[in-house]
């Protein structure tokens, strides 16, 4: 009698959970690793990161440009992204690895194993999701309470009352970044009665200085200053985005105002509506701290005669709810508090009062790697353990055979 | 019975052809790699060179100076100097009638104290003339022509007359290129200044730099003991109050208040001084300012002060008022001055005296562990471990490839004997030579790439060595020896090619014993597991390929075995390694994976296993597919030791190497082995079905 | 599978995938606001209150605080050197004015707890620091000693317009504080 067919939900576990599908992930995501890794000298980590392994990067088309062309085009290979192709792995991990395969004593080591690996993978998704970081500087006897991003940009407007800026309004950086240089974004900033068009979105820019007469027709030029565009740089915390900005209000008869905005300057551009003051300015990021951080003593110091960094250190104490508390951060030896992790990231000697950088990342996923790390280590220790037992046992059996027998020997 | 024999001839005639094939192609990159580094013309002999002493060449090797971060033995700083300027640790020239070796501490002797004859000395080597003979175009800058005197007329001439009777690859003395110095160091300006990178540089503007910066630090070396001469000329018109001392140095630095005073008397502010003075000034100067490049033989005065200054430098504090440790300076500078009227006016014997005295002078400063630590780091050079090693493996694999030919025999058999015992040996003299390296540096063994080959090296050997305790076939015998010196050979052409000290102090972001011994020592093994999986696996590939195994289906399932095993053995290591570095860089730099280049080499290491494990246990890799896997397996290796650092982006760039050549040469070698099983299990399986 | 669920599964992760990628074109409602940090405070030592008829554009090497009104009247804040006379001869000689041998009979100014001075000028300004030259143009200014350091607010356009704003500027010039903490 024919077997009958299996059913679909049983099917499509059978391929979800099979080699096949393993071995394919695996052999994507080890290409997919190469090419990104040829890509990187000249594109840069971040443009890379973006392409292959960023959630929104569905497909990539790695850059071919060293192998032969084909009718004159380089060869367009287009590949699922890494972060898909994680996705499908940790299913298949999941459902082959753990549920479908055969539990015993013969493969516990082996499902322990895949289990860290879902934890990895667990890890690495929420590090992906919720993780933020920046980089906190601050100067000997300083004190600081922010940290900036490294590569995001933001406009923020805030209304400048009797000098002093009032809290202000973020606009989103993931919509800035994504705009095309021939784009505008209107974004609404109702408890201003303010609309915000941003257009002529540069990554990199330089401020120059133009002559309103001389300046060409396509420039836009506003006090003097315009934008002029420049290369991308692989290194994204040296590029300078520039925008222009037309704030517009509701009010009839009063003109939008224009502004150019450039991410190196150090401070806002004004306008005026109605009598009160709005600032306007580009710039990384800004992440407020629940905390305080003052920088007691940064020392920084390099091998006798050379520029070789020995140590960085810095002490410094933590201001919270009132309280103080001292801590010591050294290359290696972070700082954890409250979910936050700060790290010994950069030190500048500024003649008298020398600069420590630290990098504070927000990571829910933080310890979680390294549990990760005891279960697989348990795990494969069993199971190539025992292998390996087997494989010595089996030897010493047939030394004794061969002995007699003419085996071959090389 | 005649399928016995037929198989039997299959193997020999193959035993013969692999035989043939790795003497063709072992011997020949061997001597081309003797090409490159020797010269085959003769000897050069330097008019009234007498050879050191061998007691005062003793006496220089643990004398102390401070150089890349730490304290260090002569004999250390000068090897790795005369290697930068040289590419050897040795030149033979011809003295008195006789061929004489000179060693990096006579070559260092003979620049510190002997610089007119170190000029003679041919150390510069240009592999092609080209370099210099294309300093004839374009003009020489003004400046240039006015501070050389040479012009854009004799400019050419100049160059004309170096290259004249030299081959397009030689080797010259600076005396040879003296007279176009000028014009080449102007060149290197101009380069440096068009291209500042030297990784975008052309290959002639890189070896015109690379020559001008040799040329840069020999003169620096020839001329840094001018202080200490004594040989200051004294004109007429200087108030003279003691000629023969005021021909040292010493005597003004000790004594220059009271000249600066006089001076001041002699002519009220305003007018010039007579010429005399001027020129014993800018004499003055001329000598500090040439003591000052970056040699530091003198350790601090102060307590508190690590930096051991050049001497310069320190002659320069004094002179511009900073008297406090003018006595100790200047009874340091008379030290030295001794030393070298010794050597002028009474010869080495003399020298050697005072060498002695002034090397007990220093170490009686130092702290007692410092200067045993000196020693012991001398005996290390002295030791050789590595290079020793390298000769032992060798003749072990030559021994190897004889039992090759009969390898039932029992001459066969007595030549795995010896060669096990010379493995034995020579991982002995491996695993010495790095736990002395890790004594001296106070540090786990490895911290940079040249520490990763000694360590693959070893453990290599060390694994393989066991393997063939549990397997007794002499394979994983004959790869730990071709490992062992496959890696003792990559250390020396590294070493050689980077020239730097790699037990130098490792930077601030390094400085972690825990996860030095973890990390990179689980990284580096897996490095070592994934070399020997394919090196087990281009032994069966050829063996079937070439009739050796003589079709015996045990040998074969046990070797799949073994290298299969030894594929788990990398993920083991590759696995844990690279998270172990991904919980280092969480604590380092706040994230725990960065896609930096070097870290996704090591994860695509983990992933090839991992396709390898899942594709044998699904039926898709056979015994074929999983030797032929393991073969191409070392490619990710290479990728993921040598070819990123290539790369060189990302945080993970300590170890930077020039030549890609050699690794694409690896992956072409490599991919033809795989290509060949591939091949041949096709026509296998054609031929059956 | 029958070929209508698969074609059904297949037109819906397209338009799944499409949806995602496609652009959003409308507007953007900001509603977030951050909470203050130091770097708020700004990056000198020197605070400001700004009249609402200036605009702040941003600040340069020389120009610690950088305004402009109208047209192309500019104020900026700046610190320089040597003394109180040397700095305000500069400027007259910029405006082709003979120098002055003291500045007692220049009218004063309180800034930041010192007495500064007001220098005046109109006519054709010479052009320099990278300004070009003007015809009937004006300037007015604030000069002050604050210890060894000179502190400079100069305002610059036509004549009209820097008469027009003259006694913002003085109060503008009053108003200057200096910050507790700030960094530099």
């Amino acid at each position: 009698m024919a077997k009958a067919s299996p059913s679909i939900p049983v099917r499509l576990f059978r391929f979800f959970s099979g080699f096949g599908l393993a071995v394919t992930c695996l052999l994507l995501l080890l290409i997919l690793t190469w090419l990104s890794t040829l890509e990187q000298p000249a594109k840069g980590l971040y443009e890379v990161q973006k392409r292959y392994y960023d959630a929104e990067a569905w497909y990539v088309v790695p850059e071919l440009n060293w192998l032969p062309k084909i009718n004159g085009k380089p060869v367009s290979l287009p590949l699922p992204g890494a972060y898909l192709v994680s996705a499908v792995l940790f299913v298949n991990l999941f459902l082959g690895g753990i549920i479908r395969i055969r539990k015993g004593w013969r493969n516990i080591g082996v499902v322990i194993s895949h289990f860290s690996m879902v934890s990895l993978l667990i890890a690495g998704f929420v590090s992906h999701h919720y993780s933020k970081e920046g980089i906190m500087a601050v100067y000997q006897g300083d004190t600081s309470d922010f940290a900036q991003s490294y590569t995001e940009y933001t406009i923020e407007v805030a209304e400048i009352v009797n000098g002093e800026k009032t809290r202000p309004y973020v606009l989103p950086a993931e919509r800035l970044k994504s705009l095309a240089a021939d784009e505008s974004q209107t974004f609404q900033l109702p408890d201003l009665g303010l609309d915000l068009e941003v257009s002529g979105w540069m990554r990199n820019s330089a401020r120059v200085k133009v002559d309103k007469e001389n300046a060409g027709q396509d420039v836009i030029e506003v006090d003097g200053w315009a934008l002029r565009w420049l290369e991308t740089n692989p290194t994204e915390e040296l590029n300078l985005a520039g925008c222009h900005v037309d704030v517009i209000t509701g009010v009839e008869g009063v003109e939008s105002k224009r502004l150019v905005l450039h991410g190196g300057d150090p401070n806002a551009c004004t306008v005026t509506i109605d009598g009160k003051i709005y600032g306007l300015r580009l710039m990384r990021e800004i992440w407020p701290m629940p905390f305080q951080v003052r920088l007691d003593k940064s020392i920084g110091e390099y091998y006798p005669g050379t520029r070789k960094p020995s140590t960085f250190q810095s002490d410094i104490t933590r201001i919270a709810d009132g309280s103080e508390q001292s801590f010591r951060i050294k290359m290696n030896e972070p700082m954890r508090y409250g979910g936050y992790t700060l790290y010994q990231a950069r030190w500048e000697d500024r003649g008298d009062r020398p600069m420590s950088g630290f990098a504070i990342v927000k990571n829910p996923s933080d310890q979680w790697p390294k549990y990760s790390l005891y279960i697989s280590i348990l795990g494969l220790t069993i199971h190539f353990g025992m292998k390996l037992g087997g494989f010595v046992g089996k030897s010493s059996k047939s030394k004794g055979k061969d002995l007699t027998s003419n085996k071959a020997t090389v | 019975m005649s399928k016995e024999v037929s198989s039997n001839k299959r193997s020999k005639i193959g035993r013969w052809a692999a035989f043939i094939l790795v003497m063709l192609l072992l011997g020949g990159y061997g001597l081309y790699t003797l090409r490159l580094n020797v010269s085959s013309e003769k000897p050069r002999a330097i008019d009234g060179y007498e050879i050191w002493d061998a007691d005062i060449v003793e006496s220089a090797r643990d004398i102390s100076l401070q150089d890349g971060g730490r304290i260090k033995p002569f004999s250390t700083w000068s090897g790795f100097t005369m290697l930068k300027l040289h590419g050897a640790r040795g030149m033979r020239i011809e003295a008195n009638g006789e061929v004489a070796k000179i060693s990096p501490e006579e070559f260092m002797l003979d620049c510190l104290f002997r610089p007119q004859l170190a000029r003679e000395l041919p150390i510069f080597r240009i592999d092609n003339s080209e370099v210099i003979s294309s300093l004839a175009t374009g003009d020489l800058p003004e400046e240039v022509q006015r501070l050389s005197g040479i012009d854009n007329a004799s400019k050419n001439e100049a160059i004309r007359k170096v290259v004249k009777d030299k081959g397009r690859r030689d080797r010259y003395s600076y005396a040879e290129l003296e007279s176009i110095a000028p014009i080449l160091l102007a060149r290197v300006q101009k380069i440096r200044k068009d291209q500042p990178e030297k990784a975008k540089m052309t290959s002639e503007q890189r070896d015109t730099v690379d020559l001008g910066e040799k040329i840069w630090m020999f003169t620096a070396l020839i001329y840094h003991m001018d202080f200490a001469r004594a040989d200051i000329e004294v004109q007429e018109g200087t108030p003279a109050m003691d000629k023969e001392r005021m021909r040292r140095m010493s005597y003004w630095v000790r004594s220059f208040p009271l000249l600066r005073k006089a001076v001041l008397e002699m002519k009220p502010q305003g007018e010039k001084l007579p010429a005399g003075i001027m020129s014993l000034f800018s004499d003055l100067e001329r000598r500090m300012i040439r003591a000052s490049e970056d040699i530091r033989l003198l350790p601090p005065y102060a307590d508190d002060s690590e930096e051991w200054l050049p001497v310069g430098k320190r002659i320069e504090a004094v002179l511009t008022g900073k008297r406090n440790h003018a006595e100790a300076l200047v009874a340091d500078m008379e030290t030295m001055e001794e030393m070298c009227i010794a050597l002028r006016d009474e010869g080495q014997g003399a020298f050697g005296k005072q060498l002695n005295a002034w090397k007990k002078s220093v170490h009686d400063r130092m702290d007692p562990k410092t200067v045993n630590q000196l020693g012991s780091e001398v005996a290390y050079g002295k030791w050789n471990y590595f290079y020793r090693a390298l000769v032992i493996f060798i003749i072990g694999f030559l021994f190897v490839m004889i039992s090759w030919l009969a390898p039932r025999s029992r001459g066969g058999r007595i030549c795995n004997k010896i060669v096990g015992l010379l493995a034995l040996i020579a991982l002995g003299l491996m695993i010495a030579g790095i736990t002395h390296r890790s004594i001296i540096m106070e540090r786990s063994p490895i911290g940079n790439l040249y520490d990763t080959i000694l360590f693959i090296g070893a453990t290599g050997v060390l694994v393989l060595l066991l393997v063939e305790l549990l397997t007794k076939r002499a394979v994983a015998l004959g790869l730990a020896v071709f490992m062992g010196m496959a890696c003792m050979f990559l250390a020396r052409r590294y070493e050689i090619g980077d020239a730097k000290d790699h037990m130098d102090p490792l930077v601030a972001v390094l400085k972690s014993n825990f996860w030095l011994s973890t990390h990179v020592v689980t990284i580096t093994i897996g490095y070592m597991g994934g070399l020997a999986a394919a090196g087990l696996s281009v032994i069966y590939l050829f063996a079937r390929v070439l009739g050796i195994d003589e079709g015996d289906k045990n040998f074969r399932r046990a070797m799949t075995r073994i290298a299969y095993g030894m594929v788990c053995f990398t993920l083991f290591f590759s696995l844990i390694g690279t998270v172990l570095g991904g919980i280092w860089a969480n604590d380092s730099w706040g994230r725990f994976w960065g896609w930096d280049p070097k870290e996704n080499g090591a994860l695509m290491i983990v992933l090839w296993c991992l396709v390898v494990l899942h594709a044998r246990l699904a039926g898709f890799l056979r015994e074929w597919g999983i030797h032929v896997a393991a073969v191409f397996g070392a490619n990710i290796v290479a990728f993921s030791w040598w070819h990123v650092n290539s790369l060189s982006t990302g945080l993970h760039s300590y170890g930077f190497i020039d030549g890609l050549g050699i690794i694409w040469g690896f992956y072409g070698l490599l991919t033809a082995v795989c290509l060949m099983g591939m091949v041949c299990a096709v026509l296998e399986r054609k031929s059956k079905g | 599978m029958s070929a209508n669920s698969l074609r059904l599964i297949c037109i819906s992760m397209l338009s799944v995938v499409l949806f995602l990628s496609c652009r959003k074109a409308e507007n953007i409602v900001v509603n977030e606001r951050r909470n203050l940090v130091v770097a708020d405070q700004g990056n000198h030592s020197l605070l400001a209150v700004m009249p609402p008829e200036w605009r702040q554009v941003p600040s340069t090497e020389f120009r610690m605080l950088n305004y402009r009104f109208g047209e192309s009247g500019e104020v900026f804040v700046g610190r320089s050197r040597g003394g109180l006379l040397t700095n305000i001869n500069r400027w007259l000689g910029q405006f082709g004015k003979p120098a002055i041998e003291s500045a007692d009979d220049l009218p004063k100014v309180e800034v930041l707890g010192q007495s500064g001075v007001l220098v005046e000028a109109t006519g054709d300004f010479a052009g320099g620091m990278g300004r070009a030259a003007r015809k009937n143009a004006g300037l007015a200014g604030v000069i002050v000693a604050i210890g060894d350091q000179i502190i400079t607010v100069k305002m610059m356009g036509g004549a009209e317009d820097v008469a027009a704003e003259q006694v913002r500027l003085i109060k503008f010039c009053e108003g200057l504080r200096i910050s507790q903490g700030g960094s530099q």
